[in-house]
């Protein structure tokens, strides 16, 4: 057939119209990159066609739809277009000619130079390939880099002090429960009777308002003796540590590094200048070097403040409340200093039997006791993030034997052209070696980045977050790593490799020819993946249900409406109860007044505050025992209509009306462990005629009153004080944190006791967060110099108090569905890859009659026989894991039936879906054509 | 060896009939087409010249050279023509097509529009 003669000449129409408007640069930059993605041959012979093309395209689209749409449009298109065209060339490519165009085959080059140069070719022959197994070995090197150092800069690198691996916290221990803190006196009998100490000192819970240039700050920092620099060994900047005289004389302070530059531009003239702390003048002698800051109990200090003998809560062996940092003597051993303290406690004992029987101290490396919190979910982390590995591993594996089985006829040709078994086996080795090499190269670029976001999304309290980096360790970990996975995954391709056998590979020499062998590895593969992604369901799962149970827990109080902040009037303006009590008075008329405020309280501590007091507890009428065996309760004093402003429940009697404080005796606190500095010590008016109220929750009613609470007499703190009056039973507060079970806790009336440093808590009409700058202006306004300082909502305390369970389940959520993700993939490439193999027979049986369904079943069940083989290999897996998470969970055990289950069924339905698009393409095949190939 | 791809896709198709009635390069391929299937196919760049690299390894088109006073927006485009193959398959295709049609017709689906079973 001859072609038509009068073939028509090329018209206006059909040739190309000039743009109208130019295109924006980066557009035009965007497809070069696409293009890029092309084959060399294909880009060489259609790149500038292309260009004119898309220029064409996109000036037609970007006049019809507006920049905008018009843009968005023509880069999807181009995306997807240049994605779909350049895989599909490289995959044709894939099928056609081997390696030695040049007639040389490298299988017989020399030199490893020769398999790498060749391994490099092989490699950048195939970059959409390459590329996807080089981003799924950066982020699982990346990720597990990142978490590794993380982890690696809390636990175990040194605190910022000399010789920190001698540092020790010493703490006491009655009747088997430790607490952090111990009674000054006893601390001196230690450090004097100790011969293992070289230094020790004590510190105290401070937090001061800073007045400086007409503004007024809150900051938090440390009561501290002259021993406490001299154990930590602290550098300082400017000046140097308290004397005793200094000490002595409570008119000194010490500052941060930090806050010295930011409050006072780091002024060289900064030592002996006056501060006002507290409405106190005191002169600053020394400034911490860079850095220097406390681990444990409260890091980000910026006052410290001397601490003498003759501070009140020093005058009682009963009162525990101050922190002892000791340091030990070169070459003493922990294992000396814990017999000589047990010595040392002994002693105490015998002399002071009322306060000390029973009492022990311990100790314990301060490097632990900073990080002891956070190391289980660290390890959680760690472990989840190396399941992600193992996975992101498997994967690749499998992504290096389905490309060996493509290329079977290219080592058959090589063996059979005289390449040995080890030559061919280097040869993957080394590829797969160059592969994991870059992942873990781009790996530790995404660990950069990861490690500086870490930080900011990090929950608050987790310790030394600014001092995470990474460190040459993490370097040589990443080599480890790059290493081990590149010789796991490499040794399998390998080892095949290195078996092929000529004859009946090039027999076989059917591109697509059947790998029969390979597959049952890649099932293998793939079963493992399914696995460890069951783990990390399960796990994620877990946490997820733990969070659900927190948030069912009623608190106990109201969460909405509820705005709170913190005051703390110094001492020298309000002396006594009266005036402060006239403080909150004229407070609470201002902000009462405000539009949509309802009702202002004030108390001495709040739930999810971190801030709570303990207190021993006198019965009246049982028999009398040594303060050492009191039981203990919480604590708290607040003010009349309290409980209604925070919604705590009254269950019996009455809670204290305003009636109530007129009445009171205003006196001094003599409970234990307040954070004040001894707040109405000197308060007035004393009368000890009068009743005394207080008001106890359900959980102290219940395990002390189980006869009936009301009118029952008890004491409070050290017992010399006045009996107190049960007049009402309020319900229980989840004080601490949602997840723990409340606490005996008794109420005082605020004014009957209290503190110069207390809550304020408001309840609104209105969104709380909405009245903050009317309050800040509202406090401002009775006195400039007093910050209203730690102001939230009670909703973001709640919602605080869980960040540390949702930054866990995040990241253990995202990686569990990035595991079902690579999971899926696997699934999918294994059953295309068997589908493809199989089309022999599947064409067979549909020609024998089989329906579609019959096919499509089959191979279902197939996806379905490895989903239950990965289900059987992941559930004793499952046992192994569990122990990272025991301590994460609540009010769920880590083998919970219905979450397992569910897991499993998420996995089958996963891995079913992954084969439903592969199952129905070969229920789709043309038994005629398949038959024919 | 008869291979699964050379069954005609219907991007070919139409590439093979834009080139039925004269010379084209690229765009005006792509021009054509979009066109005659009144605006329902487009053909993409990365699409287009793979098909036309794969249509010139088939033999079914080639390139020629450009006629003297064509047009081309500047640039040195490739024109392609139909091979004697690429003829046959194409018109292979059609007939295809056109038994369909007149089973469909036999059927009674042309006639009465929009009233289908």
């Amino acid at each position: 057939m001859s072609r038509k003669p009068e073939r028509a000449k090329p018209d206006r129409a059909s040739a190309p119209e000039s743009p109208g408007a130019p295109l924006p640069g980066w557009m035009e930059a965007y497809y070069r990159v696409l293009l890029r993605l092309y084959p060399v041959s294909f880009r060489r012979r259609f790149g500038s066609e292309m260009k004119t093309h898309f220029r064409h395209l996109a000036a037609d689209r970007l006049s019809r739809r507006g920049r905008l749409r018009g843009g968005l449009g023509v880069l999807w298109r181009m995306t997807s277009d240049s994605l779909r065209g350049a895989a599909r060339l490289h995959w044709s490519g894939r099928r056609g000619q081997p390696s030695s165009a040049s007639g040389r085959s490298p299988g017989t080059r020399t030199g490893w130079l020769g398999d790498i140069r060749y391994s490099l070719r092989s490699l950048r022959r195939r970059p959409l390939w390459t590329l996807s197994i080089l981003l799924l070995l950066a982020l699982g090197i990346g990720a597990n880099a990142a978490i590794f150092s993380t982890a690696r800069s809390i636990l175990h690198a040194p605190l910022p002090f000399p010789g920190s691996e001698r540092l020790m916290l010493v703490e006491n221990l009655h009747e088997g429960r430790t607490g952090p803190q111990v009674a000054y006196q006893d601390f001196q009998d230690i450090v004097e009777q100790t011969p293992s100490l070289e230094s020790g000192g004590l510190a105290l819970w401070y937090a001061g308002t800073l007045q400086h240039h007409q503004r007024a700050e809150r900051l938090d920092g440390f009561q501290v003796t002259p021993g406490f620099f001299r154990a930590l060994a602290a550098d300082f900047a400017l000046g140097s540590n308290f004397s005793d005289q200094e000490a002595a004389r409570d008119q000194t302070v010490i500052i941060s590094h930090r806050l010295w530059q930011s409050r006072f531009g780091g002024t060289p003239d900064i030592l002996g200048r006056e501060v006002v702390i507290d409405g106190r003048p005191r002169s600053v002698i020394g400034v911490l070097a860079p850095g220097v800051d406390l681990p444990y109990p409260r890091s980000g200090n910026d006052l410290w403040l001397p601490l003498n003998r003759d501070h009140q809560l020093a005058q009682s062996r009963a009162v525990f409340t101050f922190f002892a940092f000791v340091r030990l003597r070169p070459g003493a051993s922990l294992e000396a200093l814990r017999q000589e303290l047990r010595t040392v406690a002994l002693r105490l004992q015998e002399a002071y039997p009322e306060t000390n029987a029973g009492r022990f101290y311990v100790a314990r490396p301060l490097l632990e006791a900073a990080v002891g919190d956070v190391r289980p979910s660290l390890w959680l982390l760690y472990a989840a993030v190396t399941v992600l590995l193992l996975l992101v591993c498997a994967n690749v594996a499998n992504l290096l034997l389905a490309r060996f089985s493509v290329r079977r006829h290219e080592v058959a040709l090589r063996a059979a052209l005289g390449a040995g078994r080890w030559r061919l086996m280097a040869q993957f080795l080394w590829e797969s070696l160059l592969l994991s090499a870059s992942g873990a190269a781009a790996g530790l670029l995404l660990a950069l980045g990861l490690v500086r976001l870490l930080p900011l999304l990090a929950p608050p309290g987790v310790p030394r977050l600014e001092e995470v980096a990474l460190s040459s360790d993490v370097l040589l970990y990443a080599c480890a790593l790059a290493l081990l996975t590149g010789l796991v995954f490499g040794l399998a391709p390998a080892w095949k490799a290195g078996r092929t056998q000529a004859r009946r590979s090039l027999a076989q020499a059917h591109p697509r020819g059947s790998g029969g062998a390979s597959g049952g590895l890649r099932s293998g593969l793939v079963v493992a993946e399914l696995a460890l992604a069951l783990t990390l369901t399960v796990a994620a799962g877990l946490l997820l249900t733990s969070m659900a149970q927190v948030l069912n827990q009623p608190p106990g109080f109201r969460v909405d409406s509820t705005l709170t902040w913190r005051l703390s009037l110094p001492p020298d303006q309000y002396p006594d109860f009266a005036s402060i009590l006239d403080f909150q008075r004229r407070l609470a008329e201002g902000i009462e007044s405000l539009p949509g405020a309802r009702r202002l309280a004030f108390s001495t501590s709040l739930p999810l505050s971190g801030h709570d007091t303990g207190s021993s507890l006198t019965i009246e009428g049982r028999p009398a025992v040594p303060i050492a065996e009191l039981p203990s309760v919480r604590w708290q004093a607040i003010s009349p209509g309290g409980f209604r402003a925070a919604g705590i429940q009254l269950l019996e009697g009455r809670t204290f009306g305003p009636a109530d404080l007129g009445t009171q005796s205003v006196r001094s606190s003599n409970s234990q462990g307040s954070n004040s500095q001894g707040a109405g010590s000197d308060s007035s008016d004393e009368n000890s005629q009068e009743r005394h109220l207080v008001v106890v929750n359900r959980a102290l009613a219940e395990r002390h009153f189980p006869e009936g609470a009301i009118g029952q007499r008890i004491q409070l703190g050290i017992p010399n004080g006045d009996w107190h009056e049960i007049v009402g039973v309020v319900g229980d507060v989840r004080h601490r944190t949602l997840d723990q079970a409340p606490d005996p806790r008794a109420y005082d009336l605020f004014g009957q006791h209290g503190s110069r440093s207390f809550f304020a808590l408001l309840q609104t009409d209105v969104p709380a967060a909405s009245l903050a700058d009317a309050v800040r202006a509202e406090v401002g306004g009775l006195d400039p110099m007093l910050p209203a300082y730690d102001l939230r909502s009670m909703r973001e305390r709640v919602t605080d108090s869980l960040s540390g369970r949702r930054f866990l389940l995040t990241l253990l959520g995202g990686f569990a569905l990035l595991a079902l993700v690579l999971c899926a993939i696997g699934v999918y490439g294994l059953l295309a890859f068997v589908v493809q193999e199989r089309r022999g027979e599947i064409g067979i049986r549909l020609a024998l009659g089989a329906r579609p369904e019959d096919v499509r079943r089959l191979m279902l069940g197939r996806g379905a026989w490895l989903a239950v083989a990965g289900i059987l290999l992941g559930l004793p897996a499952l046992w192994a894991a569990s122990r990272y998470l025991a301590g994460r969970l609540y009010q769920v055990s880590a083998g919970d039936p219905v979450i397992v289950a569910l897991s499993c069924l998420l996995l089958l339905v996963v891995a079913l879906t992954a084969t439903y698009f592969p199952a129905r393409r070969a229920s789709l095949l043309d038994p005629q054509e398949t038959l024919r190939e | 060896m008869a291979k699964k791809d050379e069954t005609l896709k219907p991007h070919w198709f139409q590439i093979l009939l834009a080139l039925g009635e004269r010379d084209l390069h690229g765009l005006g391929i792509m021009q054509d087409v979009l066109e005659r299937t009144q605006g329902t196919m487009h053909l993409w760049p990365g699409m287009l010249y793979g098909a036309l690299k794969d249509l010139s390894e088939r033999g079914l088109i080639e390139e020629v050279e450009a006629p003297k006073d064509a047009e081309t927006g500047g640039g040195k485009p490739r024109f392609y023509q139909l091979t004697e193959e690429g003829r046959r398959q194409a018109s292979a295709e059609a007939r295809k097509l056109e038994s369909y049609v007149e089973a469909a017709r036999s059927r009674r689906l042309l006639e009465q529009k929009g009233e289908g079973r």
